[in-house]
């Protein structure tokens, strides 16, 4: 997991607007490359000229830092007392997709001509760990944190539902420590008390789930206790939130440590003697002969709660990456699972898998993002496109969601004004059938109304004893849609009216809930005449 | 707003293909699948179905899933399994009746090894509700006396079920999922689908073969593994079911356990196998053989193989990664590792 995409030097191109939207790597100046143990090279030129602060002989520095998985080496080059250029000498073992995302540190540092810059969010310890080895290298101050242990590998990952075993010393410094986690709903804090090196009590102090769900997770506070040890199972039916717990406390036991020690990380949960593990350990991707352009190609498909997205990179005709960019409502746990899938092209370099059993999650949606992406590369190698201009590129095709200010035809504007123009509010009990399991809520919708057309459905959101965090996803499905269903939103303004909406699938009662708030409205919203 | 420009620049990108590639997509719809997600039976679901009448019959397929679900779910308050549990006994419906059946039928067939009436043990151990613990010796030896079929009288002409002993409780676990598959290749027909599969939580079952014509391509799962396939099977109309000790299990004190039971010991079977992939064309047996065989271990599993032969074949995975394959498959599986092919005894 996660483990076949350290090795790779992935050639990583950043896409912007207005651009060609897929660069040649030749003529690659602004961002050159990515994460590897070997060698990498990350330029960014000093483009505006803020005026120099540094108290510095012109020269090259060089400092390092603590990054998410290993140290970060930098070189910074000063010149007329500014950072002229920051050059990232070598990761250890940072993921790629999270440390590229970090590089953006160095932009900002060197057009803020200062170290004090925000980390990326997201990248929170790579972008860190640039920042640190940038001071190091510039005042000498010594990056003290420690490497994440194995425990972090789900602490950068939001919310994962998938615990792995970490190794831990199991004495700790008497004391209070407090740990954060992601649990299902977001941040989730927990104190835990150290009394004679061993784990006295725990407490979770700030959670943003379900109050039904911290209650069944609870169970595992007792578990990590009487265990003294947080490698045990989450608990199930409460799996994010318990997840979250485990990694909030091994947050804070992480500060309660006897030794400052850096952890190879121990992700295997198989404890086979004599597991060869012979594909894991794979360092070089096979060569392949695909009949693709180098190039980053995305491609999206439907995973469990929304899109994934992923970005393939081909380099030398091979699939020398595959990032998962961008998913919309999928837990972390089938995001591993995508991760194992995505691995697994790499190794193969094809997607000729219908199917694996004995897999519990379906890798469909991903292999559908990585088609896709592979659909376009296909595309791109036969139509030649970087020879097209930007501008066309830019034309909204069919396949785009209607804008909300789209207007329908002419000819069915009625003589007449029907509503009353306004912003209403509406609010519908959305209560499970038999085989739903949830509590029933309240969703409410504003929805305006003006020169008879419905011009915005806004404030989407759930209410009441029954609404839980969960339900929001179900929410934002039914309002927004996936990319092949259409949501009620887009289908409500696009029809002007409530009539024929197909509903969400996965997000029935959601999505009925939000077509009768908006036929409440339209009924409230009728002038008196025409209501007689 | 910069995660908005990377957006806009996805789409971009999006459309310069979208464009393009539209005339050939209309073209082709007919041979767009249908696929539907859906999470049930306490595990992820995809069903797929090729032409023309492809989404009712994926909406009719997930009805379905739904309705056994609800019919077969232990946890359930509502489910008939359950209501039989509770009282010890009753009336069955129709699909439960079935599924009695073949489980006693299997039952006897793999000499206890598939037990349908192991659910006392699974509660102790925590399987049930996710509590896991390690039961003590002397509370398993009390359970196994409850975990015998035999002690299941099953009235077929009255479609009636009762226990001969208190306590006793029965799971379709083992059985339901691949059943289930089974129903929707049922329904697949009914709607004249040619080409379809679905995935239960790792179930996978397959009608015809692909819309072109070619055979699906279904990989096994590396137990030691998640990123790696033991290997990939091509096959039409077949189930293929893999069970293994590494999806579910808890570990206690630096030993691993996990939830397939040995009926005779009460333990998690040690067996000496860590995947078992059985293929059949019926997805009911295939579903109660991948654990049977699971606990009978390599040898007794390739035996009982060659009395059922005509009936499936068989992947098996030891644990020091040796794999064997029965000769019926042994061509249409392709593997990295080097493959045993066990070969019939005539």
């Amino acid at each position: 997991m996660g483990i076949t995409l350290k090795n790779y030097t992935p050639q990583v191109y950043e896409v912007k607007a207005g651009q060609t939207a897929i660069e040649e790597p030749g003529n690659h100046s602004e961002e050159e490359d990515a994460a590897g143990e070997t060698e990498t090279e990350t330029e960014s030129e000093a483009k505006t000229a803020a005026k120099g602060s540094f108290d510095l002989k012109d020269g090259v520095y060089q400092g390092e830092g603590q990054g998410f998985g290993g140290k970060i080496k930098v070189s910074v080059e000063i010149k007329d007392k500014k950072i002229a250029k920051i050059t990232v000498d070598s990761v250890e073992a940072d993921d790629p997709a999270f440390f590229n995302r970090a590089k953006e540190v160095i932009e900002r540092m060197i057009s803020a001509q200062s170290l004090d810059v925000d980390v990326v969010s997201g990248a929170t310890y790579s972008s860190r760990g640039i920042i640190n080895a940038v001071k190091n290298a510039l005042t000498g101050q010594k990056d003290t944190s420690a490497a994440q242990n194995a425990g972090g590998a789900a602490a950068q990952a939001a919310g994962s539902g998938k615990v792995d075993k970490v190794k831990e010393s199991g004495t700790y410094k008497d004391g209070t420590y407090y740990g954060k986690g992601t649990g299902f709903g977001g941040t989730l804090k927990v104190k835990v008390v150290i009394k004679n090196g061993k784990i006295k009590s725990i407490k979770i102090t700030e959670h943003n789930d379900g109050s039904n769900y911290i209650q069944k997770a609870s169970a595992i506070l007792d578990k990590i206790i009487s265990a003294q040890s947080t490698n045990v199972d989450t608990i199930s039916g409460a799996t994010y939130s318990s997840a979250g717990i485990v990694e909030a406390v091994r947050d804070a036991l992480d500060q309660a440590k006897t030794t400052k020690k850096k952890n190879k990380t121990n992700n295997k949960k198989n404890n086979n003697k004599k597991d060869k593990d012979n594909n894991n350990n794979q360092s070089a991707t096979p060569a392949g002969s695909l009949p693709y352009k180098d190039g980053v190609y995305y491609g999206t498909g439907e995973g469990y709660m929304g899109d994934i997205t992923v970005a393939v990179v081909i380099q030398n005709k091979t699939i020398t990456a595959i990032l998962i960019t961008e998913t919309d409502g999928d837990g972390q746990e089938f995001l591993d699972k995508a991760r194992a899938v995505a691995d697994n092209v790499v190794k193969q370099q094809n997607t000729n898998v219908d199917l694996v059993s004995g897999a519990t999650y379906s890798s469909r949606g991903i292999l559908e993002a990585i088609k896709n992406a592979l659909a376009q590369a296909a595309g791109d190698s036969e139509g030649g496109k970087e020879t097209e201009k930007p501008s066309e590129t830019e034309k909204p095709s069919e396949t785009e969601k209607p804008s909300e200010t789209e207007k329908p035809s002419e000819t069915e504007k009625p003589a007449v004004s029907i509503y009353l123009d306004g912003e209403y509010t509406a609010s519908v009990l959305c209560s499970p059938d038999a085989d739903e399991d949830f509590d029933a809520y309240t969703l409410s919708a504003k929805v305006t109304i003006q020169g008879d057309k419905i011009v915005s459905i806004t404030d989407i959101a759930g209410s009441g004893d029954g609404y839980m965090q969960e339900d929001s996803i179900y929410i934002n499905r039914a309002a927004d849609g996936t990319k092949k269903i259409k949501g009620i939103v887009a289908q409500i303004l696009e029809k002007n009216g409530t009539d024929q909406i197909d509903i969400v699938s996965g997000a029935t009662c959601s999505s009925n809930a939000l077509i009768d708030a908006c036929r409440q409205v339209l009924e409230s919203a009728k002038r008196p005449e025409e209501a007689k | 707003m910069k995660k908005q420009i990377f957006v806009f620049a996805i789409i971009t990108v999006f459309c310069l293909f979208a464009a393009g590639c539209q005339k050939k997509e209309e073209s082709a719809s007919a041979k767009e699948p249908v696929s539907q997600d859906i999470f049930a039976m306490d595990t992820y679901m995809t069903v797929t179905a090729y032409g023309d009448a492809a989404k009712d019959a994926v909406s009719d397929a997930v009805l379905e899933i739904e309705r056994l679900d609800g019919l077969l779910s232990t946890g359930n308050e509502e489910s008939e399994v359950y209501a039989l549990n509770a009282a010890g006994g009753g009336n069955i419906s129709e699909d439960t009746a079935y599924l009695l059946e073949r489980s006693l039928e299997i039952w006897k067939d793999t000499e206890g090894k598939f037990e349908i009436a192991i659910y006392p043990l699974m509660e102790a151990w925590g399987f049930a509700d996710g509590n896991y613990k390690v039961p003590s010796a002397e509370s398993l030896q009390r359970l196994l006396t409850l975990a015998d079929s035999a002690d299941i009288i099953f009235d077929e002409k009255n479609a009636a079920v009762s226990f001969k002993k208190e306590g006793m409780k029965i799971d379709f676990g083992g059985i339901a999922k691949g059943y289930t598959s089974a129903r929707i290749m049922d329904i697949f027909r009914e709607h004249g689908i040619t080409s379809g599969m679905v995935s239960l939580g790792g179930n996978v079952q397959v009608m015809g073969s692909k819309p072109d014509g070619s055979l699906w391509r279904v990989a096994i799962q590396n137990p030691s593994d998640t990123g790696a396939y033991l290997g990939v099977l091509e096959t039409k109309d077949r189930a293929v079911i893999t069970s293994g000790g590494y999806e579910r299990y808890f570990e206690q004190d630096g030993v691993a356990y996990h939830h397939i039971l040995d009926p005779a010991t009460g333990y998690p079977a040690d067996s000496g196998l860590t995947s078992v992939t059985i293929v059949s064309a019926d997805g009911t047996l295939a579903d109660a053989l991948s654990t049977s065989l699971f606990i009978m271990g390599r040898e007794r599993a390739l035996n009982y193989w060659q009395d059922h032969s005509d009936e499936f074949d068989t992947i098996l995975m030891e644990e020091d990664g040796t794999l064997y394959v029965t000769e019926g498959i042994a061509e249409q599986f392709t593997s990295e590792a080097e493959v045993n092919v066990i070969k019939r005894q005539s």
